[in-house]
């Protein structure tokens, strides 16, 4: 009896056990939980791996990839992260404002139908790793603008806002991703470009810069490589050609094709499609590479490329080619050596360290027996130079592979110039041709390399062979507490003085008026800081300046302060011939024993002084 | 006895032991009864106890609203606050708690979960951190599925919101162990309670920011990794994104994302990778397909915010300020804020662009490269945004490249930039230059091209431009240069009037130039200082060789320094000044100093028909030298019109006045307003030598001509040949002069002449004066008395060596008083006058044969003859046209009309 009693109650606490524990489900705390939570998806839609929206009209399937989301209907392509993210977000977040049970929604004498459920607008399929859930949206509330939704097991429907709809229903075009190339500029390795009747070109990244493989191995422009790139990467897919009726052929298409890290993109672009205008470019037809396609190319699609772009692509060689002559780093140059046969060399020296302060000398050859003398240069017509040659630019790519006959005929045989820079221990060399009659061009080349280029004139102007070009210009250089003390202006034919300011005035000289004040210092400022424009070809000569007989001689006293006491003076004796141009004035003395061109402030200062009253002025009446 | 009672104390044992399991197993089965009844069961205090204690630990307090578990152990709390001791807001609220506890641990005394999921949770700031002043809810409607296992969380999902932003994720946790000593509750409790309070402090204040993002979506994913490191994935969407205050910047549909590590390198960079359909910079750009990426470098103890380490931008196009600029992109280093180093590139106007350098961004100063190359579309934008205008005077159809350096100074200040630029196909001002190119810098206030270069055709020059704001411009040129090629430039019309009279057919001249001016006052405040030479040059139309000069020039003023002319052998130098005054619209001055030995015929062409009516009837076998020194006022002087001129001519050859030949004429020339001196006027005529010298003066309706000539030694012969030649009697078949018989036996004839006299200019017959005219050495006629006769009895030929008379010019009179003609033995002596006018001659002639010889013969010949002789007297009637000679004392038909001597009529 004790163990049946037993036995019973054992019995029937394992039944019960089993019943609780087994089969029991339906515990209140779950439904409970259930009840409290407003979200309607959870864990399955936090790593979906599908989505699928079908709608009348609006009918869409995402997928996940390795390489990222695509959308795969109605058109394979890849999607807009952006608006996948959305999607995704937007379902996991998706609350309700109240759900209630099928069951008592069946007890209470409705049907799905009343809801709209039973032939769904809208339905979303997410799959995942947690499974596939499915999810019915319904009629719209009668009242509030909300949805009705009805849970993937069926036993749910929820009341939700509308905003899910419009995140699922965006436009195709938003779903998809508009960019054409997504490698951007900082990854890109190389660009390639296979235009229909012209050699193949490969540009490919060499550290900071960019450099030609094909067709010539040659310096590539940085910035317009990395401009054509980046406008590239900009382009935008317009629309879909989903028929192929009017594709180019392949032998007139244009392939463009980036290299990133470990990654390709290829580009195949036709022709002009006709009718079709865009604000941002010419409108073409393209297709992308795309290896999962069974064809290996993407849908075919429009896109819009900005004239300059595909001018640059269309002419790549040249437009993309740096079109500078030297790769130069004016720091690094220690040496300049200009050569204009018969002339003799200049040759240009950088000062080093500890040789004085920075600067440039320039070397002059042996005389008397004695080895190369030096004397200063005028370092500001060097840093011209340098600057000149770094930014010298080809106005055309002449030839990569000049014949005798070419250069013969672009004066490269026997070279007009020829400037070798010092770079260390090596040297740059570049000859520049002959130039022809009336041409409005010269041709250069670097000594060590193949490629002829043509550029302005203009180099032959700035490579000047004579010494006078190159010395040091200062002359005299008094402090800028220097006062001028006293002028005159005397004429040599007559030995009289012109005119006089400061005093003491020479006997018969007229003192310049207190109007011509600006003018004296003017003429103050260019003596206390004399500097020759160019110098003459030979030395001093009392008897005649270099582009005339002397005209003038201008004498001068400076009062050198010496904080009152020892005051100093210095004085100064130029003669001058007249103005004889615009820009063209020459001065002498025996104290530089040379023969120069004055700058053109001093030339003002005396034109004024000299012609002044002479000058008329402006018309009368006009201000 | 003991064993039953064993047994009986057995059995009771066993009844009661039988008794206590029933009991128990109907306990239980009543307590499941009741679990199966009720679907729930209150959580027991003892757990939450447990609970409380274990969060406790932490400074937290837990308050439970109704808490629930079933027999799976499932623990369902609702209403969760947790709050930090010592403040009584709630920091966290939790809607619903669910949790599932492993049972075994349970059994062993241990609360481990096997799952959490939280619904509902918020995370509130404090009241007394809040800004609001209340305790306001930073994250909200949160959810999240927890699952412990092996020292990981998993988080299968969690969404939340936190001020309107959306946010999702999943993830995994590795939870560090815990240590074995730890810390105290109160040490603890307010370090974590001050962390919170300030993070939440900083949330409060970030999603006050973010409330200017629109409809923002937050997807995380946390991973932690092998060496406890947690990373995090963070991508951001938001419909739009505006930055607060005045600015409006707006950024539509926008996308963020960020990775990054904690605890495993604190200061390792992190990269927010960013992108935007649209971006709105307003009044600076607007910006479509924003692409770009942030490098934040986060601060020594890991805290955030981050300092920003480099950006890289990129955009599929930015127009700002009308600009357009085609994929633009930049990278910059920021490392060293506010100091910014970068560079920037795009397609401006669909041509490149692309600068890099260095800025202040507090400072506002840059200094800065660029290399770039300009479209014509960059005319339109300057005409509509900047300089309006200017498509009137700068126009280029080839992109300029240009290539230099820019400098801004603080406070944004442009300072200065300077670039080399070549330019093709550029219109300036209405002048095409085929190519250009230079140093271009500005200042500000100036612009400046140096060592600048411009061709046009065969025009090229190369030197400076310069250029204030006020429009004041200078050029400093040298080279080749037509000047009405840059007529346009200088307005006012002064300088195709003057270089007009310039022409350059083969190759343009050479000049060194100075030309000043302003492109708005009309030209007035031009001037050029010009060095010219130029070869082939036609001066209004008179082809000249070469022509060289210095002129200085405004538009009212003219001055030729100097200035040289050849033409042929013939050349002209000197200098001129002509001044011009522009409120009368006429000439003022003209100072002029010239040598010349060019032909005067068309040189003087140039200055006009005046001119050359001065020398009208002159040819010249050869240039003569001439130097012209002379002032002249026009009718623009306010001294009116006066001319003053002194002129020194010479000619070492040959010249005909009137096909009157003089060799080594000279003379100087005088003008003095009308009044004409001419002053040893000289030259070698007809074998001897002319001496004059003339003055013509007073008013244009009464000009008086006063002159003074003297001709000494003249040839007789050539004398009356260039007279007969001047008088066309010259045959015109043989080119021989009809009286070269007459002339040719008085080769020896010589001739002194003078004449003075005065009058009215164009007046001839106003003329008074005097004058003399003497023929000495030869043979100056014979007479042969008895005709042929005569030449046998050669006594009666009467010979005439030498003749003179005086003359009185009156008016159209010229009276003759006495004239003489004698020889060796004879002499006629003759009175008369000749009316200039009608030409009517009223001479009488006495022929007294023989009355000047010695000889017997002749003697008596002359006695017998004087009665003869006076009745012989002859007058000289008729005109000077056709002359008659008749008796005046007897019948015509006594003795025949004299004839002329030698049969030659006379002449007048």
């Amino acid at each position: 009896m004790r163990t049946k009693v037993t036995f019973v109650l054992l019995f029937l606490n394992l039944l019960l056990f089993l019943f609780i524990f087994r089969f029991e489900r339906a515990w209140r705390t779950e439904r409970s939980e259930q009840e409290v939570r407003h979200r309607v998806l959870g864990a399955e839609a936090a790593d979906p791996t599908e989505i699928s929206v079908t709608a009348p009209g609006e009918s869409y399937q995402l997928q996940r990839r390795p390489a990222g989301w695509r959308l795969t209907q109605p058109f394979d392509w890849p999607a807009n992260p952006a608006a996948v993210d959305r999607i995704r977000t937007d379902l996991q977040l998706l609350d309700d404002e109240t759900s209630f049970s099928v069951r008592d929604m069946q007890a209470s004498g409705q049907t799905l139908a009343d809801y709209g459920l039973d032939h769904p607008a809208m339905t979303v399929t997410v799959a995942g790793t947690a499974g596939t859930t499915i999810l019915r949206i319904g009629n719209v509330t009668k009242i509030g603008q909300r949805l009705y939704l009805l849970s993937s097991d069926g036993a749910r429907i929820h009341v939700v806002g509308r905003g899910i709809v419009d995140s699922l229903s965006l436009p195709l075009d938003r779903l998809r991703s508009d960019a054409v190339l997504t490698i951007p500029v900082y990854e890109a390795r190389s660009l390639n470009l296979l235009v229909p009747g012209q050699p193949r070109v490969r540009i490919q990244r060499d550290g900071n810069h960019w450099s030609f493989e094909t067709p010539v191995p040659a310096r590539a422009d940085t910035s317009a490589v990395e401009i054509a790139i980046n406008a590239l990467d900009r382009l935008r897919v317009r629309s879909f050609e989903l028929s192929e009726a009017g594709a180019p052929a392949a032998n007139r298409e244009e392939r463009i094709s980036l290299e990133g890290n470990n990654r390709a993109e290829t580009l195949y672009v036709g022709d002009r499609v006709a009718g079709a205008s865009d604000a941002e470019g010419e409108v073409r037809s393209a297709q992308r590479a795309d290896p999962t396609s069974p064809s290996g190319r993407s849908a075919r699609f429009t896109a819009a490329f900005p004239p300059g772009l595909w001018g640059t692509l269309g002419r790549a060689a040249v437009e993309l080619r740096d079109r500078h002559i030297l790769d130069l780093d004016t720091s690094a140059v220690s040496s300049i050596e200009l050569s204009a046969p018969p002339a003799s060399d200049v040759v240009l020296r950088r000062l080093e360290p500890g040789e004085g302060p920075p600067g440039w000398q320039l070397v002059l050859p042996p005389e008397g027996g004695r080895g190369p003398r030096t004397i200063a240069a005028d370092a500001a017509a060097v840093r011209r130079l340098l600057d000149f040659l770094e930014r010298l630019s080809a106005t055309r790519f002449a030839s990569d592979a000049p014949t005798d006959a070419e250069r013969e005929k672009w004066g490269l045989a026997q070279p007009e110039r020829r400037i070798a820079l010092g770079l260390g221990r090596v040297t740059a060399t570049l000859e520049v041709g002959r130039p022809a009659p009336d041409s409005t061009e010269v041709y250069v080349q670097a000594a060590n390399g193949l490629s002829v280029f043509a550029v302005p004139p203009e180099i032959l102007r700035e490579t000047p062979v004579s010494e006078g070009d190159w010395r040091d210009r200062q002359l005299i250089a008094l402090p800028a507490s220097a006062r001028l003390e006293a002028v005159s202006l005397f004429d040599l034919a007559t030995g009289k003085a012109i005119w006089a300011w400061g005093t003491p005035i020479p006997a018969g000289a007229a003192p310049v008026p207190a109007s011509r004040d600006s003018d004296i210092a003017a003429l103050a400022d260019g003596w206390r800081s004399l500097k020759a424009l160019r110098f003459g070809p030979s030395s001093f000569s009392a008897a005649d300046g270099p582009g005339g007989p002397w005209k003038y001689r201008l004498d001068g006293t400076f009062l050198l302060p010496a904080g009152g006491k020892g005051d100093a003076r210095t004085t100064h004796s130029l003669l001058l011939t007249s103005r004889l141009g615009g820009t063209e004035q020459w001065a002498g003395a025996a104290e530089f024993d040379c023969a120069f061109q004055i700058e053109q402030p001093l030339i003002d200062a005396l034109w004024t002084l000299t012609y002044g009253d002479r000058d008329p002025g402006a018309p009368n009446g006009r201000p | 006895m003991i064993g039953p009672a064993l047994r009986h104390l057995g059995r009771v044992l066993g009844l009661l032991a039988c008794w206590a399991v029933w009991l128990l197993l109907g306990g239980l089965l009543a307590v499941q009864i009741y679990i199966a009844a009720h679907h729930e069961m209150a959580v027991p205090q003892p757990l939450l106890t447990a609970l409380q204690s274990r969060l406790s630990f932490a400074g937290l307090k837990a308050d439970f609203g109704r808490t629930r578990f079933d027999p799976t152990g499932r623990i369902l709390m609702e209403d969760v606050r947790l709050r930090f001791a010592g403040f009584e807001d709630p920091v966290l609220v939790a809607r619903v708690v669910s949790t599932r506890l492993r049972p075994l641990a349970l059994l062993a005394g241990r609360v481990e979960a096997r799952e959490i999921r939280i619904s509902g949770l918020s995370l509130r700031v404090p009241a007394m951190f809040s800004p609001s002043g209340t305790a306001d809810e930073i994250v909200s409607d949160a959810d999240a599925d927890l699952v412990p296992r092996d020292g990981w969380i998993r988080l299968p999902f969690f969404s939340a919101k936190a001020g309107g932003v959306a946010i999702a994720g999943s993830g995994a946790i590795l939870v560090p162990a815990v240590p074995a000593a730890r810390a105290p509750a109160a040490a603890v409790a307010p370090a974590l309670a001050r962390r919170y309070a300030k993070l939440a402090q900083a949330a409060a204040s970030w999603l006050a920011a973010i409330g200017t993002v629109e409809s923002p979506v937050v997807r995380l994913r946390i991973e932690s990794n092998a060496d406890h490191s947690l990373g995090v994935e963070a991508i951001v969407d938001a419909d739009a994104v505006r930055i607060p205050g005045g600015a409006r910047i707006q950024a539509d549909r926008v996308r963020a994302t960020a990775r990054w590590r904690f605890r495993s390198d604190p200061a390792a960079p992190v990269q927010i990778d960013f992108e935007a359909d649209r971006l709105n910079l307003p009044g600076i750009a607007r910006v479509r397909g924003v692409l770009g990426s942030v490098e934040v470098q986060p601060l020594a103890d890991g805290a955030w915010p981050a300092r920003v380490r480099s950006v890289s931008l990129a955009a599929r196009s930015m127009a700002g300020d009308g600009i357009p600029v085609l994929a633009p992109y930049g990278e910059f280093d920021v490392s060293h804020y506010p100091a910014v180093t970068g560079s920037v590139a795009g397609l401006v106007w669909d041509q490149p662009f692309a600068a890099s350098g260095s800025a202040n961004v507090v400072g506002r100063s840059a200094d800065l490269r660029f290399a770039a190359r300009i479209d014509r579309q960059a005319r339109e934008f300057l005409e509509t945004h900047r300089m309006k205008g200017i498509s009137n005077y700068l126009d280029w159809s080839e992109p300029i490249a240009a290539e230099g350096e820019c400098r801004f100074g603080a406070g944004g200040h442009f300072a200065d930039a300077w670039a080399r630029v070549a330019i093709r196909g550029l219109v300036a001002r209405t002048v095409r230059i085929d190519e250009a190119g230079g140093r271009v810098s500005f200042d500000g206030r100036n612009l400046l091209a140096e060592r600048a270069f411009a061709r046009m055709g065969s025009d090229v020059a190369a030197g400076t431009f310069g250029q204030d704001r006020q429009g004041n411009y200078r050029f400093l040129l040298r080279g080749r240069l037509r000047p009405l090629d840059i007529a346009p430039w200088i307005a006012g019309g002064w300088w195709p009037a003057f270089f007009g009279n310039f022409g350059f057919p083969t190759v343009p001249p050479t000049a060194d130039i100075d030309l000043r001016g302003n492109w708005t006052d009309g030209g007035t405040h031009s001037q050029i200082f010009l060095n010219v030479d130029a070869p082939d040059t036609r001066i209004e139309g008179l082809g000249f060789d070469e022509v060289t000069g210095r002129l200085f020039v405004r538009p009212q003023f003219v001055d030729a320094l100097e200035f040289r002319a050849r033409r042929g052998a013939g050349e002209a130098a000197g200098s001129f000044s002509r001044s011009f005054n522009l409120d009368v619209g006429d000439w003022e001055q003209l100072n002029l100093k010239v040598a010349s030995t060019l032909d005067p015929g068309p040189a003087l062409a140039l200055l006009g028909p005046e001119a050359s009516a001065a020398i009208a009837g002159i040819e010249f076998q050869a240039a003569p030298r001439v130097e012209v020194t002379g002032v002249f006022t026009g009718p623009g002087s306010v001294a009116g019109s006066h001319r003053r001129l002194a002129v020194l001519a010479r000619s070492d050859r040959q010249l005909t006045f009137h096909h009157l030949p003089f060799e080594g004429a000279s003379f100087v020339a005088r003008l003095n307003d009308d009044d004409l001196t001419i002053d040893n006027a000289e030259a070698d005529v007809a074998g001897g030598h002319a001496v004059g010298a003339g003055e013509l003066s007073g008013p244009p309706n009464a000009r008086k001509l006063r002159f003074n000539v003297s001709l000494d030694n003249l040839s007789l012969p050539q004398a009356i040949s260039t007279a007969a030649g001047l008088a066309g009697r010259t045959d015109p078949a043989s080119g021989k002069s009809a009286v070269g018989k007459f002339i040719q036996p008085k080769a020896a004839v010589r001739v002194n002449a003078a004449a003075s006299a005065q009058g009215l200019w164009g007046y001839p017959y106003s003329f008074h004066g005097s004058g003399t005219i003497d023929l000495r050495g030869g043979e100056i006629g014979q007479l042969h008395m008895l005709g042929l006769l005569s030449d046998l009895l050669r006594f009666t030929s009467l010979r005439f060596t030498s003749a003179s008379a005086q003359y009185i010019i009156d008016g159209r009179t010229i009276d003759f008083p006495e004239i003489a003609v004698t020889g060796a033995n004879s002499a006629i002596v003759a009175q008369g006058t000749c009316d200039m006018e009608s030409g009517n001659l009223d001479i009488r002639a006495k022929l007294k044969p023989f009355k000047e010889s010695h000889a017997l013969p002749q003697r008596f010949m002359d006695l017998v003859l004087t009665p003869l002789a006076n009745a012989l007297e002859v007058r000289l009637v008729g005109t000077l046209a056709k002359p008659d000679w008749v008796f005046v004392n007897g019948p015509s038909n006594v003795l025949r009309a004299p004839g002329p001597a030698n049969g030659v009529a006379p002449e007048q």
